[in-house]
């Protein structure tokens, strides 16, 4: 499977000493990819960097082998992320939220009004599409999020604990839309504390402790949590 | 250029949609007009205006100073929201780059304040009108002029605290400037060095009515552009090197 993103030695530490190190990573075409860690391990940071809203101290960060600094800004029309909050502005409403973010992918306004639509049903977003965001959940809240980074048909996503706040309903959605995409072939990076959800729908699991990448999981491995643990405390002791 | 196309009617959208958005623009237009009746106690107001011409230029004195919380609370807002409602990361990794995002919020910002000022005028002379101020002769005109480029030049001389809203990447820090801009102005102003002093600019020239010193008011105006221009390049700077 051809490498949709690779970051290739990249380092990015914090005056506090935090951060990643000398991290080496691929999201393939047509595979989800789970990146697991305690808080603080470094997901968030490494995603940030995938993302280019942190630059490597050293390293390179590339999707489809074109460093970031050198892409083609079109080229992100075909990126969807979610990090930390749902990209949605309170004042508007979940259509409205959608249709703007669809614009901001560089879609026309009847193409972005048609694929905001379809995304309401795919996410089972029709009961709050007129909905001022601030008005709703925050599970309902991260399926708009969600929404908006899966609209426009991306075939790179990156997703950071999507699973947060959504009920089950919601849960069982996400995990069949993302199976879709993948096995429509985009390439996805998840990270989320819920190993048993992950083990559902990941084609690789790796684990990231302490700003490192310290080795990797198998999906269908029994005792997952278990394998998880035992990872990272044999990391911790060697440190 | 379709980027920022794109960016400008999303900042528009989003603009039109939040009520401090709306409130902004109402309390502009409408507190400066309900000055106007004020302006006809006679004796009983320092604010009495028996002409078209004194009227306006009472008002564009009002403007430059109310104007800076006005007209900066929403350039503070356009650009500290995406931090305080976490959105700036949705902005990231798009096909329209973050400065363009920060020049759409500076382009709208600019429109809007242009046309609130309009409105506001346009509400002054209509709340100004059952007053009798006698004939609107071009001296009233040239303060008519006057007071929509006080307030203009108030509104732009707010550019500083979007900086500041995008260098602390929230509320306090540019209303804390607001507030500074205002006090530490007003003393240096007072002080001597009158309309020397950027932000106190607009309120001399208003002050000086037709009276002022041409010479002296085109430099001090100046100044107070430059000081604009230099503070949205540095904020679309900040914007094009942003971290989070």
């Amino acid at each position: 499977m051809t490498a949709r993103l690779e970051l290739k030695s990249v380092t990015k530490l914090f005056p506090s000493g935090d951060g990643v190190s000398g991290i080496d990573f691929t999201i393939r075409a047509g595979e989800i990819h789970a990146l697991v860690g305690l808080n603080g391990a470094g997901k968030s940071t490494l995603m940030r960097l995938m993302l280019g809203m942190k630059r490597p101290d050293s390293g390179e960060v590339l999707i489809e082998g074109v460093p970031l600094q050198s892409l083609d800004p079109r080229r992100w029309s075909r990126v969807g992320h979610l990090i930390e909050y749902p990209f949605a502005y309170g004042e508007l409403s979940v259509r409205q939220n959608l249709v703007l973010a669809a614009r901001l992918r560089g879609m026309e306004t009847a193409r972005a009004r048609q694929v905001a639509a379809d995304i309401i049903t795919g996410l089972a977003l029709q009961k709050f599409a007129e909905r001022r965001v601030a008005d709703l959940s925050l599970g309902n809240r991260q399926r708009v999020g969600l929404a908006a980074a899966l609209q426009h048909a991306p075939d790179l996503v990156i997703l950071d604990e999507p699973t947060n706040a959504l009920d089950p309903s919601g849960m069982i959605v996400l995990r069949d839309t993302l199976l879709a995409r993948a096995a429509a072939g985009a390439a996805i990076l998840v990270s989320s504390h819920h190993l048993d959800e992950i083990a559902r729908i990941a084609d690789r699991i790796t684990v990231i402790n302490a700003g490192r990448i310290i080795g990797s999981l198998e999906p269908g491995q029994a005792e997952i949590e278990r394998a998880f643990f035992s990872l990272v405390s044999a990391d911790a002791e060697a440190a | 250029m379709n980027a920022l196309v794109t960016a400008l009617g999303v900042e528009w959208s989003k603009f039109r949609h939040a009520r401090f958005g709306q409130l902004a623009t109402l309390g502009i237009i409408l507190v400066t007009a309900v000055i106007s009746p004020l302006m006809n106690m006679g004796d009983a107001s320092t604010l009495s205006a028996g002409d078209w011409a004194r009227y306006f230029d009472l008002t564009a004195g009002t403007v430059a100073t109310g104007g800076l919380f006005g007209f900066g609370l929403v350039a503070v807002w356009l650009f500290a929201r995406e931090f305080a409602d976490g959105t700036i990361a949705g902005l990231f990794g798009l096909p329209v780059r973050l400065s363009t995002v920060a020049l759409a919020k500076l382009v709208m910002f600019v429109l809007w304040a242009s046309a609130t000022t309009l409105a506001m005028t346009l509400a002054l002379v209509l709340a100004g009108l059952p007053f009798g101020r006698g004939p609107f002769g071009p001296e009233a005109t040239m303060a008519l002029g006057r007071l929509v480029a006080v307030s203009l030049l108030t509104a732009w001389l707010t550019l500083p605290f979007a900086l500041v809203a995008s260098l602390s990447r929230d509320y306090l820090g540019p209303i804390g400037a607001i507030l500074l801009a205002v006090i530490v102005s007003s003393v240096l102003a007072d002080g001597g060095l009158g309309g020397w002093v950027p932000f106190a600019a607009p309120g001399y020239w208003a002050a000086a009515g037709g009276s002022a010193d041409p010479t002296a008011t085109i430099l001090q105006v100046s100044g107070s552009l430059v000081l604009g221009l230099i503070c949205a390049a540095l904020t679309l700077r900040a914007w094009r090197r942003l971290e989070i």
